[in-house]
Order: C-alpha cells, then sequence, then structure tokens
C-alpha cells in the first residue's frame, strides 16, 4: 500500500528554489498498478526517487507498506530498497563489467544468499524474461531490449512488493517497447506486486495500469482511461 | 554480505584494473620486503652473535671480586707524538703495527697526570675491597658447574735477562683459553704442571732486545729472572712522582708534610690500624721520611727463574679479544705463568692480602646466571658477558630501527599512492556503486568493498614479499658471511637471515592496516555518493 500526503521535493535555496514536486497526495492500494503520464520536466521521475527511496522528500508524509519512507535512516533506506522495491529505469543501469547473470544477482549478492542458491534463482528468473541463453553476455553484447529484460529480472529477483518503472521503453523502437511492455504485464500478474509506471508516451499508457494519473508542474491528479483528453495533449 | 562475495569482488576490481595494481603491488612489496629483510636479519645477526661468543669461553666466564665501587678507566687519554713511536728493527707490517700501538700504550701510561689518577682510583678501590683467598677461590670451584677459577693476579715485576731490565706485570694464564692459545706466536704453550715455564709478549721481547723475528725464536728456552714489586714500593714510587709533579714546590709545606709523615711513624702503635696496614704504612713510609731509601732491588725481595716457552702476539683490534679487553682487567701485555706459580709469587709478598678478583669459568653458558645468582649470595661481586652482549644487542636495535623507519616511509608513500589509485577508481566506478546502492548496498557494504581492495593488495604485496625475501636471504647469506669476515673479522656460520613467524605475521599485519587506512578516505567518498546523482553519469 502506497500513500502520500501533502509531499513537496524541491531544489535549491529559497529564491531560486525550483519545486519538482508539490503537494502531491495520492493512495494506492496493494497490487494496483498506476501509470503516470506528464511532460518532461514535470516531475515523474523526482516523484519514482522519492518512492524507491533514493532521495528524500522535503516535506510530507510518504508510506509504503507501512515504512514511513520520510522518517528513515540512511541504513533504513537501503534495506527498503533492497528488501521492499524493485525498480527498473530508462537507461537500464547494468553494471557494464558483469554478466547478465552477475547483474540479476546483485541484490542476492547484498542479502548474503550463498552462490549456488542465486546462481538458482538468477537463472530461474533470466528465463522468466526469457534471456536463459544470454546468460554470460556483457550487457554491450546485448540489444537495448535485452539489457532492459535483464534489468527487469534484477527488479523482481528479491520478490518486490513495489514495482517501480521509470520511462522503461523510453529507449526503445516501438516493436521492442512493445514486446517489453507484454512481458511485464505478464509478470506483474505474476508477481501480483504494487506497480508504479512512468511514461510520457499515451499509447503505452493506455495499455496497462489500472489506475492512471497525470503530472503536470509537480502537481499530480488522477484521470480517466483517455487521461483527460486534451489536457494531457496540451 | 558475505566475506566472500566482498573478497571476490575487491579481488575481480583489482584484476579489472591489473596494470595499475602491479605498480601497487610492487610499492607494497617493497617496503614490506625492507621491513621483513630488516627484522629477520637483525635477528639473525643476533643469534649468530650469540652463536659466536657462546662459543669462546668468555661467554662462560664471570668475573667475581668484592670491591665496593665498580671499577672505572679514564676514557680520555692525550694523543702522543710521532717520534714516540718510532718502531726499529726488520719486521713483518702487521707486527710492526702491533708495536707501534704498544709504544703509544706506553707513551700514555708514562703520561704521569693520568697515571695518578688511574693509580689513585685503583687504589682506593683495593683498599675497600675484601680480598679473595687461596680457600675462598677452592669454594668458588666446589659450586656446581664452575669448571675453572683463575686467581686475578696481576703482579707487577721487574723482569732481566742477559744484564737488559725492564719492568713488566705477571698475569696467572688461563690455560683452557684457547684465545690465549691462538695468541702463541712462536714456541710452546704452558701445560699445567709446567711451574717454571713463561710466555712473553711480543712487546716485551721487543724491549728487552729482542726485536727481528729471528732474534724471536732465540728467546725460546731462555731463562729469565722476576723479581716481584711490592705494593709498598708502587705506593712510594706513588708518592714521589706526585712530588714531581706538582710544579711548585712549597717547601714550608713540604716540610710539614715530612714531619707529619715522622709523626704518623711514631704513632701508628696507637692507632687502631691493624698489624697488616701498620706493617704497609711502615714499608711505605719509612724510606721517605726515615733514611733515603735505595732505588735498586731490596735484599728480602721475591724472586724466581723461569724459562721463557713461547712468545704471544699481542692483541689488535681485529682480535675478538679486544671487545672484552675492558671487561677483564688483563690486557695482552706481560708475562703468563701457571695459576700455582703466580699465586706462590705474589702469596710470597709481605703484604700479600690475597687477589682482588679472579675469573671463574662455567661450564655451558646455560648456566651463567645460576652460578651468577649463587656467587652473589656467597657476596661476590660479578661481572659477565651478559651485559656486554646486552650492549651489542642495543647497536643491533638501534640499527634495525633506521632500518624499520625507511621501510615504513615506503610503506607510507605507496599507500599515498594506493590512496590515490583507488579514489580514481572510485571515481571511474561512479555508475557502478550508484547502481549498487540503488540496489540496496548499504554504506558499509560498499566500504567494506573499497577497504577490501586495499587489504588484498597489502596481503598479496607481502606474500610477494616473503617470496622476494626468502629468495634474497637465500642468495645474500654466503655472500654477507664472507663480507662479515673480510671486513669485520667476524667469523660467523649460523644462518644470518631468520625468518619467525612472528616477524612475519607483524609485517603482514602492518601493511594491511597501512594499506587499508589508505583506502579509507575512497572507500567514505563511495559510500556517501548519492545514487541518483551516479546514475545519471553515463
Ligand atoms: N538535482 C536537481 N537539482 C535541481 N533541479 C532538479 C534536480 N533534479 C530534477 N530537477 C528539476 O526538477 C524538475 C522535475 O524533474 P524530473 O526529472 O522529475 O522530470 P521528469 O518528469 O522525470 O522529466 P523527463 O520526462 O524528462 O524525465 C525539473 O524541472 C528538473 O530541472
Ligand atoms: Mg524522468
Amino acid at each position: 500500500m502506497i500513500s502520500t500526503s501533502e509531499l513537496y521535493r524541491s531544489y535549491g535555496e529559497a529564491p531560486h528554489e525550483i519545486a519538482a514536486i508539490r503537494a502531491v497526495s495520492f493512495e494506492l492500494e496493494h497490487r494496483q498498478q498506476a501509470v503516470i503520464i506528464g511532460k518532461s520536466g514535470s516531475g515523474k521521475s523526482t516523484l519514482l526517487n522519492l518512492l524507491a527511496a533514493l532521495d528524500r522528500p522535503t516535506r510530507g508524509a510518504l508510506t509504503v507498506d507501512s515504512n514511513r519512507l520520510d522518517q528513515l535512516s540512511r541504513n533504513e533506506m537501503a534495506r527498503y530498497r533492497l528488501r521492499t522495491v524493485g525498480m527498473v529505469f530508462q537507461s537500464f543501469q547494468l553494471i557494464p563489467q558483469r554478466t547478465a547473470l552477475q547483474n540479476v544477482e546483485l541484490p542476492l549478492i547484498l542479502e548474503g544468499q550463498t552462490a549456488a542458491e542465486r546462481r538458482r534463482q538468477a537463472s530461474a528468473m533470466l528465463d522468466q524474461v526469457g534471456l536463459q541463453d544470454r546468460a554470460n553476455h556483457l550487457p554491450y553484447q546485448l540489444s537495448g531490449g535485452e539489457q532492459q529484460r535483464v534489468a527487469i529480472a534484477r527488479a523482481l529477483i528479491n520478490k518486490p512488493r513495489v514495482f517501480l518503472a521509470d520511462e522503461p521503453t523510453g529507449n526503445l523502437d516501438t516493436s521492442t517497447a512493445r514486446e517489453v511492455l507484454s512481458l511485464l504485464e505478464e509478470l506483474f500478474d505474476r508477481h501480483k506486486t504494487t506497480v508504479v509506471f512512468v511514461t510520457h508516451d499515451q499509447q503505452i499508457a493506455s495499455r496497462i495500469g489500472n489506475r492512471r494519473f497525470l503530472m503536470s508542474d509537480g502537481c499530480l491528479q488522477e484521470v480517466g482511461a483517455d487521461f483527460g483528453g486534451d489536457h494531457a495533449r496540451a | 554480505m558475505r566475506a566472500r562475495d566482498i573478497i571476490g569482488i575487491a579481488a575481480r576490481n583489482l584484476w579489472h584494473r591489473r596494470r595499475r595494481t602491479a605498480l601497487n603491488l610492487i610499492g607494497v612489496a617493497i617496503g614490506s620486503g625492507v621491513l621483513l629483510m630488516t627484522l629477520s636479519v637483525t635477528s639473525g645477526l643476533r643469534s649468530a652473535i650469540h652463536a659466536m661468543i657462546d662459543a669462546t669461553e668468555f661467554a662462560r666466564s664471570i668475573y667475581v671480586h668484592r670491591s665496593e665501587s665498580p671499577m672505572q678507566l679514564d676514557a680520555i687519554s692525550p694523543k702522543p707524538p710521532e717520534s714516540a713511536l718510532v718502531v726499529e728493527g726488520e719486521m713483518d707490517p702487521a707486527r710492526r703495527k702491533r708495536i707501534r700501538d704498544a709504544l703509544a700504550d706506553v707513551w700514555q701510561s708514562e703520561n704521569q697526570q693520568k697515571t695518578m689518577a688511574q693509580e689513585r682510583k685503583r687504589m682506593e678501590i683495593v683498599s675497600k675491597s675484601k680480598p679473595i683467598s687461596a680457600e675462598d677461590m677452592l669454594g668458588i670451584k666446589r659450586i656446581e658447574h664452575v669448571q675453572e677459577v683463575v686467581p686475578g693476579i696481576h703482579q707487577s715485576c721487574r723482569v732481566m735477562l742477559d744484564g737488559a731490565e725492564r719492568s713488566s706485570v705477571l698475569h696467572a694464564a688461563n690455560l683452557s683459553s684457547g684465545l690465549l692459545r691462538q695468541r702463541l706466536l712462536v714456541g710452546q704453550f704452558l701445560t699445567e704442571n709446567d711451574r717454571d715455564g713463561v710466555l712473553m709478549d711480543e712487546f716485551l721481547a721487543y724491549q728487552m732486545g729482542f726485536r727481528s723475528d729471528a732474534q724471536l725464536a732465540e728467546l725460546l728456552g731462555k731463562t729469565i729472572e722476576i723479581e716481584a714489586i711490592s705494593r709498598a714500593d708502587t705506593l712510594r714510587q706513588l708518592l714521589e712522582s706526585a712530588e714531581l709533579a706538582s710544579s711548585a714546590v712549597d717547601l714550608g709545606a713540604f716540610a710539614e708534610y715530612v714531619r707529619t709523615g715522622q709523626q704518623l711513624l711514631a704513632d701508628l702503635d696507637r692507632t687502631t690500624l691493624d698489624d697488616s696496614q701498620k706493617r704497609l704504612i711502615r714499608q711505605t713510609l719509612s724510606k721517605r721520611f726515615l733514611r733515603s731509601g735505595d732505588q735498586g732491588s731490596h735484599p728480602n725481595a721475591v724472586r724466581r727463574r723461569l724459562t721463557v716457552r713461547g712468545i704471544l702476539r699481542l692483541g689488535t683490534d681485529a682480535d675478538l679479544i679486544q671487545m672484552f679487553r675492558y671487561s677483564f682487567s688483563e690486557g695482552s701485555y706481560g708475562l703468563r705463568v701457571v695459576p700455582s706459580t703466580a699465586l706462590d709469587l705474589a702469596s710470597q709478598q709481605a703484604d700479600f692480602r690475597g687477589m682482588f678478583g679472579a675469573s671463574v669459568f662455567v661450564d655451558s653458558v646455560r648456566n651463567i646466571d645460576r652460578v651468577t645468582e649463587k656467587l652473589e649470595q656467597d657476596g661476590y661481586r660479578c661481572a659477565s658477558m651478559v651485559q656486554m652482549l646486552k650492549h651489542v644487542e642495543k647497536q643491533i636495535d638501534q640499527g634495525k630501527w633506521l632500518l624499520v623507519s625507511v621501510a615504513m616511509l615506503i610503506l607510507l608513500v605507496t599507500a599515498i599512492g594506493i590512496g590515490i589509485m583507488l579514489m580514481i577508481s572510485v571515481i571511474e566506478r561512479t555508475t557502478e556503486f550508484g547502481i549498487l546502492k540503488a540496489v540496496g548496498a548499504k554504506d558499509q557494504d560498499v566500504v567494506c568493498l573499497v577497504l577490501c581492495e586495499g587489504a588484498v593488495l597489502g596481503l598479496l604485496g607481502t606474500l610477494l614479499a616473503a617470496l622476494v625475501a626468502l629468495l634474497c636471504a637465500w642468495l645474500g647469506n654466503d655472500l654477507l658471511l664472507h663480507l662479515l669476515l673480510t671486513r669485520f673479522n667476524m667469523k660467523l656460520d649460523s644462518n644470518l637471515f631468520l625468518f619467525s613467524p612472528t616477524a612475519m605475521l607483524t609485517v603482514t599485519l602492518c601493511s594491511v592496516w597501512i594499506c587499508m587506512s589508505a583506502s579509507a578516505i575512497p572507500a567514505w567518498r563511495a559510500a556517501r555518493l548519492d545514487p541518483i546523482v551516479a546514475m545519471r553519469r553515463v
């Protein structure tokens, strides 16, 4: 369950202060899938980073599964990132010197799992994203779509209750994006996670999710299936 | 995170940058190598010196006496002029040098001021000490582990041969001494029952007119006459030299001095002095204050005829004996006879009260402490090689600390290098650390990863150093032994490099610790990276 109230995140000092997020309040039940759409610079990534405990809000309360993210210590934030959320990024964020398998097992290393157990789980996860035969390839040997699948496998390996996706198809061509999207839809169903999905692409947004939000100028509002029609396009 | 994974990741990262890693490893290896070699060579040298000294009889000897104050010698001595150091006659250069050194010694002892001061000091000590009797010596000999007791007899005497006369000192020789035996230049060594035999030093022979190498051989088998000079005579001479030495003689004061002396002699029986002390005063003062004494020999002086069996080489600086010269009062000059003859001659003196000291030889170095303890219980004061060894060890330790600081400096410079390399590596891997943190790595996980890289460098460097050091020790041992033999005349047989497990462990811990300290700043920097900022760098 995610709930925020009067969430603010601003950068810089008083006169030149830029508010990336202003007074964001919303609630998301467990296993609900939210899609956030908005223009570039509207604050989507900022909100997602707050939900991932990669960043702290300037003001306001943020609760994810009974964790008050705005009150956690550095170590607790790290622990939350490891145990509760899985996240994928537009630019994949794989470690270039490590193979697909090694990238996927990273969270398991941090958990302190044995090598054999890690190998087993990571292989199974790569299987789920259809990359069983690419396990020992380095990121530069994989296509963009394949790299994003590795990132998805890594995000899901610790069975997170919350899945965050920041424009996961932003760097992919249309057909690859579609493939990745269907994979994600399938995995969301299988892993039964709460999802927050950020995109600026309407077509993608309309395909997935059961709740839709529009982000503009740091403000978030829930909209209907067509994202408020003209408002989004403007 | 598991320790194994941390080490694995650290090792992989080091391998990824192998060229930089290799350079750092060389630095660590040199530093800890120097450290290891220093520790090993000092402990090797120390045990080698122990072994060397243990092999001589000095290690097994204890000098015992009963004096109240420790023996002191004047260290400052004036330099003799060249004219006093001319050596005449054909001889090999080494011998010429020894004679020349001896001439310098003679000049020094003829320097009135110094002789006076030394003699006064010696007299002071002698007068305060309780002598050691022949019976005491028998008692010491009965102590367990004691092998031999050589009386400390150093009898001043006049030596006469073919009309030539010289004053010298007659010592009781330690017949079991290997060092004394080594000094035999020509002739034969004394045997225990050779009560009439004598060994003469080459300088006395030179003074007696036996100068060339050929003349030296002629001396063997000749009979010399010894006349012991009593202590009273020595004291009298001392008083006379004291008068001569004072430049301005105050006649009034001198008359007063003579009057006091006469008074003292007249009233001697009323003092609390014991008989032997009275005899000493009477003998000393009577000649000066009652009648003009003849400078020649006494009719009742103790005399003895002895046959020259061998000539002893003087000690040189190269000899080990020089190291012990001041610990044991006997130098290398003079005559040497078997202990019983020396005791005979000394005890016949009217004023003989016993020996000032004696040398006790113990069966094994290991028993020195035990025997010393027993002797001290019996009221003797003891001096042995133990102090000497401590001094040598101090010297070695000083050299050690110098080398250790050099090694530490090398390690420190390397550590700075490692710190810089890890800093660069952390900056290069900003994205990687950002990803690690985003995925859920705690600050301490990241710190551990970087610190571990430093530790692995330190460990591998020490390992490399140990291998190189063992190789160097294997190759360098013979070279160093040869150097010690040719340059310092030290013959050592043992292994000069001793690698003790403690030293290995110390060096390893030391270099690992230094390398880890160097990684602390990069580690802290990596841990504080903001994952969002770090990941944005592509
Ligand atoms: N570290 C920062 N310092 C200052 N301003 C920042 C920082 N990060 C983001 N911003 C500002 O906050 C606003 C929101 O940025 P954000 O990255 O959330 O936008 P976004 O909606 O994700 O845009 P895009 O679709 O282009 O990714 C922007 O105006 C941006 O300039
Ligand atoms: Mg964004």
